[in-house]
């Protein structure tokens, strides 16, 4: 083998393009090389000399007489390995592998399909390409029209096993993994299941996720409540709290909490700090839930939140921010304080920033306290929160005996800043104090069906429990609908009570001879009543007492009143008993106010709606 | 040399998975044990290694059609 040739070899061994065009611009008859039975382009294709094949293949294709030179044997054991039972094909003397005949040999199926239209064949080749197809690798190749058409590879038993066994893996855990990601809730909206104490504690301690109740649950260990931004579904299911809840269920709620039912019994707590039972902050909502609570609660904080705040208590939150809506409470709750500081006790929320609607409070619950101001639904109905279509059926009841404390009760709320529309009162609410003031610092006592103290909007409400307050020598305020409205000084809105109605029976009554104020819809009215109506019987056991067909008393030219009405009575002169004026008692009017002869007359007017 | 780098690529990848399999399967058996004796609620591994099967088979799966694809051609 001269120079040459052995550089052309190495050339094509080595995919050198740069020496192969040098050595065949030189010597343009080296590619008309044989290598034995291989050609420079066959050597190219079995060592996948991809330069050399890009740059000479059409020249070399087009070569059909080859000067034979002697075979490498280096490529003749390559080309062993790839021919395989094919090597036979290629054992005659003068036997040649074409390009073609390699290009089968190498299984690339691809090229020879791209080249084969293009060649001149030698009688053998194609029948030598079908069997080395056949023999070699498994292939049919079948030649029609100038054609060629080889079927796909087949992969070797070891590889088909592999795949097939990395198939079904692979399919078999994607089915299991999406499976228990579709059942458990992998695309975090999936609600899970909570079948135990140790599972409802860990989902509130999560503070996220989805989670239903599966069970009823009943609380073994001390509860720590946590602050909460999932959704808890009881679906229909109740947690017994067994006397293990001495905080809240849940710290401050911002997610949701329905169709629960909660049951306090026993509650026996001394409070230093306010206290709700569900949540102590609602943001978030609450609904269709009961409650039942019972038990008792005593303030013993001595005053301790007197400077910054008050002590509240609630069944369902201290703060509710958020929407609390659909709730049923059965409670039967006393509360005693200490009276040196402000205490609370309300059936669903202490502050109301929000929306409370639908609540109904059950009737044979009671809410009982003694030196602490008691209301059925919400203590503070702050400026722009609303309470509608809520319901007091409970005793509610206050005594004190504190000299310095002034009793308050109210059905729904004590203070309202907001809004309270479409709520009813069927409770007996009472407020009485046996205690007496000294020197000049005179306090009072006040008992309202809906509220206590009226400073925004009252509407479309009713009451229908006998409101009652009794003092030893306190001025007293009783209404069907407000025991006192007031216009708040500076503020945007103005205390009206608007197309409310009352019927349960109004009275007030002292041991001594004091200011009492008395009304079927207002106490003492220092803001509007209009489209209102009252068949309450307003009654004292006090002479003196002001008792008015619609208000105890009103405040001159502050008090606005139009389309009022009542029912006669014969203790009752005015519907309003008595004009104030700078601290000055006057005789009653009846301005804005219409007398009936009877409850009959009364659906007769246009603002009678029940 | 390409065919048995990509053979034993698709050997070992399949192993692997295999092995997380193994493991995934009987962490979720425990999880799931666990939470339905009602000690527990699932944790965030749960969800994690649930996920990661989830990638892993799906890769092996993409593997495998590639591999079987290279080889026909």
């Amino acid at each position: 083998m001269n120079d040459r040739i052995g550089e052309i070899l190495k050339s094509v061994k080595t995919d050198n393009v740069k020496a192969f065009t040098r050595l065949t611009e030189q010597k343009p008859s080296l590619l008309t090389l044989c290598f034995g039975r291989f050609p420079v382009l066959s050597l190219c294709y079995l060592y996948d000399s991809k330069k050399i094949i890009g740059c000479f293949a059409k020249q070399l294709l087009r070569v059909n007489d080859y000067i034979v030179c002697e075979e490498d044997f280096e490529s003749y054991n390559k080309f062993k390995a790839y021919a395989k039972k094919s090597l036979r094909l290629f054992t005659a003397d003068g036997a040649v592998v074409s390009p073609s005949e390699m290009l089968a040999v190498i299984n690339d199926a691809a090229t020879l399909k791209k080249i084969y239209p293009n060649v001149k064949t030698a009688d053998k080749t194609e029948s030598n390409i079908t069997k080395i197809f056949e023999l070699s690798h498994n292939r049919k190749a079948v030649f029609s029209d100038n054609k060629l058409s080889i079927s796909k590879r087949r992969l070797t038993k070891r590889q088909f096993i592999s795949c097939i066994a990395a198939a079904v893996l692979s399919i078999v855990f994607i089915a299991f993994s999406g499976a228990v990601g579709s059942i458990y809730g992998l695309d975090g909206n999936r609600s899970l299941n909570i079948n135990s104490e140790a599972q409802l504690f860990a989902a509130i301690e999560k503070g996220i996720g989805n989670y239903t109740l599966n069970k009823d649950i009943t609380l073994s260990k001390p509860w720590t409540a946590s602050d909460f931004s999932g959704r808890l579904d009881g679906d229909g299911h109740t947690i017994f709290t067994n006397g293990q809840i001495t905080d809240s269920f849940i710290k401050s709620l911002n997610g949701g909490v329905k169709n629960v039912d909660f049951v306090f019994e026993n509650l026996s707590l001394s409070l230093t700090e306010s206290r709700a039972l569900i949540t102590s902050t609602n943001n978030g909502e609450i609904s269709n839930t009961n409650v039942y609570a019972s038990g008792g609660i005593d303030d013993i904080s001595k005053g301790a939140q007197a400077e910054t705040d008050s002590l509240y208590f609630a069944v369902y939150t201290i703060t509710n921010n958020g929407t609390i809506s659909d709730c049923e409470l059965s409670l039967n709750l006393s509360m005693s304080g200490d009276g040196d500081g402000n205490a609370y006790l309300s059936g669903v929320a202490s502050i109301n920033n929000g929306k409370i609607s639908n609540c109904v409070i059950g009737e044979k619950s009671s809410l009982k306290t003694e030196t602490v101001d008691v209301s059925g639904i919400a203590g503070e109905n702050n400026y722009g929160a609303t309470i509608s279509n809520c319901v007091n059926n409970a005793y509610i009841s206050q005594s004190s005996s504190h000299e310095g404390w002034l009793p308050n009760a109210a059905g729904i709320a004590l203070n309202n800043g907001g809004l309270i529309e479409s709520c009813f009162n069927n409770g007996a609410v009472s407020a009485s104090s046996s205690a007496t003031y000294k020197d000049d610092n005179v306090l009072s006592a006040y008992a309202g069906g809906i509220v206590a103290a009226n400073y925004s909007a009252v509407s479309k409400c009713k009451n229908t429990g006998d409101i009652t307050v009794s003092t030893q020598n306190f001025y007293a305020y009783a209404g069907g609908i407000a025991a006192a409205e007031e216009n708040l000084k500076n503020a945007s809105y103005a205390a009206v009570i608007n197309n409310c109605c009352s019927y349960g029976k109004i009275s007030v009554s002292s041991a001594a001879e004091t200011f009492l104020f008395a009304g079927g819809i207002i106490g003492y009215c220092y803001g509007g009543v209009q489209l209102s109506y009252s068949a309450s019987l307003v009654e004292s056991t006090n002479d003196n007492a002001f008792l008015g067909g619609i208000a105890g008393a009103g405040y001159y030219i502050v008090t606005v009143s139009t389309d009022n009405f009542y029912v006669k009575q014969p203790n009752i002169k005015f519907g309003f008993a008595a004009v104030v004026y700078t601290n000055t008692v006057y005789s009653g009017t009846d301005s804005g106010v219409t007398a009936l002869e009877s409850s009959a007359e009364l659906k007769n007017t246009e603002v009678y709606w029940g | 040399m390409k065919n048995k780098i990509a053979f034993m690529t698709l050997i070992i990848s399949a192993s692997l998975t295999a092995a997380f399999d193994t493991a995934y399967a009987i962490f979720i058996s425990v999880e799931l044990s666990s939470y339905y004796s009602g000690l527990t609620l699932l944790s965030a591994a749960f969800y994690a290694m649930s996920i990661t099967a989830i990638v892993l088979n799906c890769a092996l799966a993409v593997l495998t059609a590639v591999y079987v694809y290279l080889k026909k051609q």
